[in-house]
């Protein structure tokens, strides 16, 4: 794919790069330990074309509603954005990025070269050479944005590959809240491959909530990766919502990388029948005295396959490293698979870390005490599975945490 | 509306192991049986197969509501003809609050107030709740129930200690107001202070369109709840049934008298139907 003419050369040089990362690497195989439970050989992957990369964005004014700002993308075309009147006085940005490239091509130049650098798989080079359309949000020091911002993927397509992009810097001090959906377009047929990717970098006592859903159609191949600098002091908050595609590979990247640090990585995710989902998770501790969390619970029905991959990766010097990784499966159906492997690795004795998975069935006697209460044996296994996912939402904005377990029962009900 | 129940010649076991033999009992709303037993008699197998417990089977006899068969109906059916089981150990439902749970069996039984649970109105059933008057009553029933309103946010049973998962199994009958409510031990490890409130929540709901069967031990509790009637249950069957006296016979001569009165003759029997 042709790099557009529009592209600053930077970007095009970048671009160029990692097409030949691309060109230079193989499709990942089982053989490959994150890559074993998930076989990539019968997806037909090479038989994708690549949708057009970046075009230049006029996307239509609009209010941004109940949030901060509002991004929206339809089949790879930014088509509305809006942001509150007062955050764009005070610095804000929320832009499509090919307008960001050439203002903010200091920081995404040095973010995008270490994220090419550290491409460890096909998709992540075939992303940046592709990257077809994204955001990016900028929000400059000191500043807190309360309200969500929502940045909606609606994506469409059959045998083509999209590369949707979101970028995240967070001035130091500041602190913002992100609603990112990828969802299929209304009516779209299905059949495409989406390989996503997200960069966040937080500056020192940055905050970042990222909630995150993804609902593509049936149809659907997903690969998406999250890779977030943290930095002193700050925080992350990452949700994932997984729900669409009938085959979905995702990673969150943190890099705990300043004293204070912390990172809470979450997730929830419902697999139906013949859906693939494998999810991975990295606390990459870097630096002394940093915390993370990461929790994520999956229900999986009869004939769906979920894998989670949590990684705790303390490096040398990050003494007083506090780390916990836990991942919950409920089996909802006979057939249903779901693995759970998380793993430590551990370079210095001054931490404290932990993980715990557990698997398991809904519990008898709480449906018989339900059901006891006159509620249907269907609305009693929604109740529990609803309640089951309820305290990792919690947390979440009230539109996030409808919109997800919304989908849970939609799932639920469809697998029924 | 009144109703009565009728179990007659109920069998029921539980995987190879036969519990109920043969056990008879009617129950008409407006009426309190206690019914009592040692341990191991098949009192809350009772329950259980009454609330339809899927670990349970059915093996013979029959039961009826109004003369209508009552075992081929789902748990949910027989809850919403209105029957309620307070549970001997309530279980603990992580992400549900109370608030939400009984909002949602109140709307299943289509009025916001909980009455006329079977037959009548449907008309008010689905979104045609009233959500204040709903509160208003909730909050009514947990001051009656001495209970701390900060339960109505908390997730139904969980973390709750002994006494307040029973103070909540009662809570949910006042507001639900059963036709029959059968209380399985629900008297088992409360303090006296616990009990009165316990029973103080059975006697409001007591008059002509409720009855109750309570499963106990001990006699305490049927000094608060009065009963009419009182049944011994052993070895699977009632073996004796009277008025009030007969918690006080049992009291003065023990279980030990149920076991020299009917076991033997019980054995004896089973003797005989082995020679045969």
């Amino acid at each position: 794919m042709m790099p557009s003419a529009v592209e600053p050369p930077w970007m095009r040089n970048l671009r160029s790069r990692a097409r030949e990362r691309f060109e230079g690497m193989k499709w990942p195989t089982t053989s490959e330990e994150e890559w074993r439970r998930t076989d990539v050989s019968r997806l037909g992957l090479d038989s994708y074309a690549p949708v057009a990369a970046l075009t230049p964005a006029c996307p239509r004014e609009i209010d941004p509603g109940e949030g901060a700002g509002h991004i929206r993308f339809q089949a790879n075309k930014c088509i509305e954005a809006g942001l509150d009147a007062q955050l764009q006085e005070a610095g804000v940005r929320l832009l499509p990025l090919d307008n960001a490239l050439e203002e903010f091509e200091a920081p995404l130049h040095t973010l995008y070269e270490r994220a090419l650098e550290d491409a460890d798989n096909r998709f992540l080079a075939w992303h940046y050479a592709s990257l077809s359309h994204g955001a990016l949000l900028w929000v400059p020091p000191g500043l807190e944005i309360k309200e969500p911002i929502f940045i909606d993927f609606e994506e469409d397509g059959r045998g083509t590959m999209s590369a949707p992009h979101v970028a995240v810097l967070l001035g130091a001090g500041s602190r913002a809240s992100v609603i990112q959906r990828i969802t299929a377009r209304k009516g779209a047929p299905g059949g495409m491959l989406c390989n996503a990717v997200v960069d966040v970098r937080l500056a020192d006592a940055a905050g970042l909530q990222l909630w995150e859903q993804q609902e593509l159609a049936p149809a659907d191949l997903y690969v998406r990766h999250v890779r977030a600098e943290v930095g002193r002091d700050s925080s992350l908050r990452h949700f994932d919502a997984e729900f669409g595609a009938r085959w979905a590979k995702t990673r969150v990247d943190c890099f705990l990388d300043g004293p204070g640090a912390e990172a809470f990585l979450n997730g929830a995710y419902f697999c139906g029948a013949g859906q693939h989902m494998d999810l991975r998770t990295v606390q990459r501790h870097r630096s002394p005295k940093a915390t993370s969390r990461a929790v994520y619970k999956g229900a999986v029905a009869g004939g769906g396959r979920t894998i989670f991959q949590g990684l705790i990766d303390v490096a040398a010097g990050a003494s007083g490293t506090d780390a916990y990784l836990t991942n919950r499966n409920l089996i909802l159906g006979e057939g249903a698979r779901s693995d759970s492997i998380p793993t430590l690795i551990i370079g210095n004795n001054d931490v404290k870390c932990s993980h715990g998975s557990t698997t398991g069935r809904l519990n008898a006697e709480e449906l018989f005490y339900l059901e006891s209460r006159g509620l249907s044996e269907a609305d009693a296994r929604e109740m529990l599975i609803v309640g089951y996912f309820e305290d990792i939402l919690t947390p979440a904005p009230v539109m996030f945490k409808d919109g997800a377990l919304a989908a849970i029962k939609g799932r639920l009900r469809a697998a029924a | 509306m009144a109703q009565h129940l009728q179990v007659r010649n109920l069998q029921a076991s539980i995987g190879d192991k036969p519990i109920l033999s043969g056990l008879d009992l009617d129950i008409r709303t407006g009426e309190i049986h206690a019914l009592m037993g040692p341990n191991g008699s098949g009192k809350s197998t009772l329950a259980n197969v009454l609330m339809g417990h899927p670990s349970y089977q059915v093996t013979g006899g029959s039961v009826t509501l109004d003369g209508e068969d009552y075992l081929a109906l789902r748990t949910s059916e027989r809850a919403l003809k209105g029957l309620f089981l307070a549970f001997q150990y309530p279980v603990e439902i992580a992400g549900v609050t109370v608030g939400k749970f009984l909002k949602r069996v109140i709307e299943l039984r289509g009025t916001g107030t909980g009455k006329s649970a079977s037959g009548g109105d449907k008309s008010a059933s689905g979104g045609g709740m009233n959500v204040t008057a709903y509160i208003k009553r909730l909050r009514e029933a947990m001051d009656f129930m001495e209970m701390d309103q900060a339960f109505i946010n908390r997730s139904l049973n969980q973390g709750f200690s002994g006494g307040e998962k029973k103070r909540m199994e009662v809570l949910q009958m006042l507001m639900l107001s059963p036709s029959l409510a059968i209380l399985d031990e629900t008297d088992s490890g409360l303090d006296i202070d616990a009990l009165k409130v316990v029973s103080k929540g059975v006697n409001r709901l007591r008059g002509p369109d409720f009855g109750a069967l309570i499963i106990t031990h001990y006699q305490r509790i049927l000094t608060q709840i009065v009963p009419d009637y009182v049944h011994i249950m052993y070895k699977g069957r009632i073996v004796t049934s009277g008025g009030k006296e007969l918690v006080e016979t049992l009291e003065t001569r023990g279980y030990d008298w149920i076991k020299q009165q009917y076991g033997i003759e019980e054995e004896a029997n089973e003797g005989a139907v082995a020679r045969r």
